[in-house]
């Protein structure tokens, strides 16, 4: 396995990307400050006066800007992640694990939380409270859930079948015990898949919030945000959209092509 | 479900922190003109009693007034949907006819230069924020090259940009599933045999092959149905196109209650719909389906 992990197609283009949105983060700070704005240098197009990618309305340096961005798109992306990780997992392992009426509440709640349409909810919350990256965070995790306790729970009720659960429960087992060493570890390829495909879900929610002003606000840099204060000077200065976007587009795909390569190696099927 | 939904937006409505009738009255007011509008609207009951009339409202198929137009909710919304169902309509139908004869070509020219085409457009297409193609798109088509215009609702033509944008991302997962489609089904036993009948390519491909894509493609429209009334609240803000997502997304802006309910449930309620229809789809397209129904 390992060698198909090393010579994955999806999974070294995927590493790579991800890779290079790590540096970014990391040497954001021997950029500008994304928020300096220098009044006598805006709008200047890709390329001149030492901006590679221009600059925007403020003056401010576009290659900079989205540096810093990666910043919070890879924390909004792993917090958010994880978070629904953990939402979805526990929820999951109940659900599959005890069966009847727990499974059916958890289940009928899972439908319930599926059929809001996702991004109008996490508008919602967002609006709600104030608007912000935690925010954001935190309301990305708790509405990306339902799937991974799907995925979860398809996994547990395959696992329950194995003869190895029947023999902790026949020795006494605690269900704790069962559940975490031997349903737990046994669940934990495709939760590794969802993981990398949640985190590209949540950057993109995080841009679409930031986007509509609902998620990191201004002055902070943020892809989203980027996009939405360049839309006003598209016809003028299109690079102050355009970067951002393409910016989005590659981390997403990123972590979607590490996801989907993930999926191929350790040869998960979707069982939700 | 629906009750659900319902049940959600209100404890999400309830437990927001600020006041909504300072919303409603703008800056000048008094604090007699506070409560009275508070008691007018059950604002200034207990939670149990205003959940309680709020569910009876709902299913009596009152949604109440709009804090913002004071209209009927009800009204305003039916007044958008069919806007909407349009545009989600024209998203679907770009990104199923393109998405499946990308697929098809794909499969067909396996490692040509068509196949990575195919496989990039479908890698990026999922890749891009939908507000951002929708943006690319004014900039392109409706501000260089002028073919169609950039914004606004009229005829055809204005649909065209809003659906594309919209329709992108579900484009690249059909041109993805066709392909592995094909790929599996053109070497099992019923495309060899209708190969060997000497049927054209055309007919192994469209009456053999196709038949059987319908079922995993119901099922792909089905599941994103949701995705196209999420995608609706961004594509119709940035196209100016009078639907229900534009709709929602303002009241969420001004905090407008009984507006923001009503477009939840009405998206919620369409995409419990289509999902009813394609149960019924599935039953027309597949006949073991079928058979089950009418043995029961």
């Amino acid at each position: 396995m390992n060698k198909k992990l090393y010579s994955h197609p999806f999974i070294i283009t995927g590493f790579v990307v991800v890779f290079l949105l790590c540096m970014m983060a990391i040497f954001a700070p021997f950029f500008q400050s994304p928020i300096v704005q220098d009044l006598s240098s805006r709008l200047q197009s890709p390329g001149s006066d030492s901006h590679l990618f221009g600059t925007d309305h403020f003056g401010r340096d576009i290659l900079a800007r989205i540096f810093w961005s990666a910043r919070i798109s890879l924390k909004v992306g792993i917090v958010a992640s994880t978070l629904s990780l953990v939402i979805g997992v526990i929820l999951g392992m109940a659900s599959g694990y005890f069966g009847g009426k727990v499974d059916t509440i958890i289940m009928r709640c899972t439908d319930i939380m599926m059929g809001f349409p996702a991004l109008l909810f996490l508008i919602a919350i967002s609006a709600a409270f104030e608007p912000g990256i935690d925010t954001a965070m935190i309301a990305i995790g708790c509405v990306s859930w339902p799937s991974i306790a799907r995925l979860t729970r398809g996994q547990v009720l395959s696992v329950m079948t194995r003869d190895y659960i029947q023999a902790g429960k026949a020795m006494g087992y605690s269900h704790i015990r069962i559940i975490l060493n031997h349903v737990f570890p046994n669940c934990m390829a495709p939760v590794i898949v969802a993981f990398s495909l949640g985190i590209s879900g949540a950057i993109m929610a995080e841009a679409s919030l930031s986007f509509l002003g609902l998620g990191v606000q201004p002055p902070s840099a943020s892809w989203g945000a980027m996009i939405n204060e360049g839309k006003d000077f598209l016809r003028v200065a299109p690079w102050e959209s355009i970067f951002p976007g393409l910016a989005i587009a590659m981390a997403v795909l990123g972590f979607n092509l590490l996801g989907e390569g993930l999926r191929d190696v350790l040869d998960v099927k979707s069982k939700s | 479900m629906i009750l659900g939904v319902l049940t959600i937006s209100f404890i999400l409505m309830y437990i927001a922190p600020g006041d909504p009738v300072l919303a409603l009255v703008g800056d000048y007011y008094d604090e007699d003109t506070l409560a009275q509008l508070r008691h007018q609207l059950g604002l200034d009951r207990s939670a149990i009693t205003q959940y309680g009339i709020f569910m009876k409202r709902i299913l009596s198929g009152d949604l109440g007034n709009s804090f913002v137009t004071q209209r009927p909710v009800l009204d305003d919304i039916l007044e958008k949907i069919p806007f909407t169902l349009q545009l989600a309509t024209a998203a679907m139908f770009i990104a199923v006819v393109v998405g499946v004869l990308l697929g098809i070509l794909s499969a067909l020219k396996k490692d040509t230069i068509w196949d990575k085409a195919s496989i990039i457009i479908s890698l990026a297409g999922v890749s891009a924020p939908v507000f951002w193609v929708a943006l690319l798109l004014i900039l392109w088509v409706g501000v260089y090259l002028q073919w169609l215009p950039p914004t606004g609702y009229g005829g055809l033509k204005f649909l065209v940009l809003p659906a594309i944008a919209l329709g992108t991302r579900s484009l690249a997962m059909m041109t993805r599933l066709t392909r592995a489609f094909m790929l599996d089904t053109m070497n099992e036993d019923y495309i060899v045999t209708a190969r060997s009948k000497g049927l054209s390519e055309r007919i192994v491909i469209f009456k053999h092959a196709m038949k059987n894509l319908a079922i995993p493609l119901i099922t792909i429209i089905g599941l994103d149905f949701g995705s196209y009334m999420s995608g609706a609240v961004l594509t119709e803000s940035i196209f100016g196109w009078p639907g229900v997502g534009r709709f929602a997304l303002n009241a969420i802006m001004k905090r407008d209650f009984p507006a923001i309910q009503g477009s939840v449930l009405f998206m919620a309620l369409i995409f419990v719909v289509v999902n009813i229809i394609v149960d019924i789809i599935y039953a027309w397209a597949d006949p073991r389906v079928r058979e089950r129904l009418v043995d029961r």
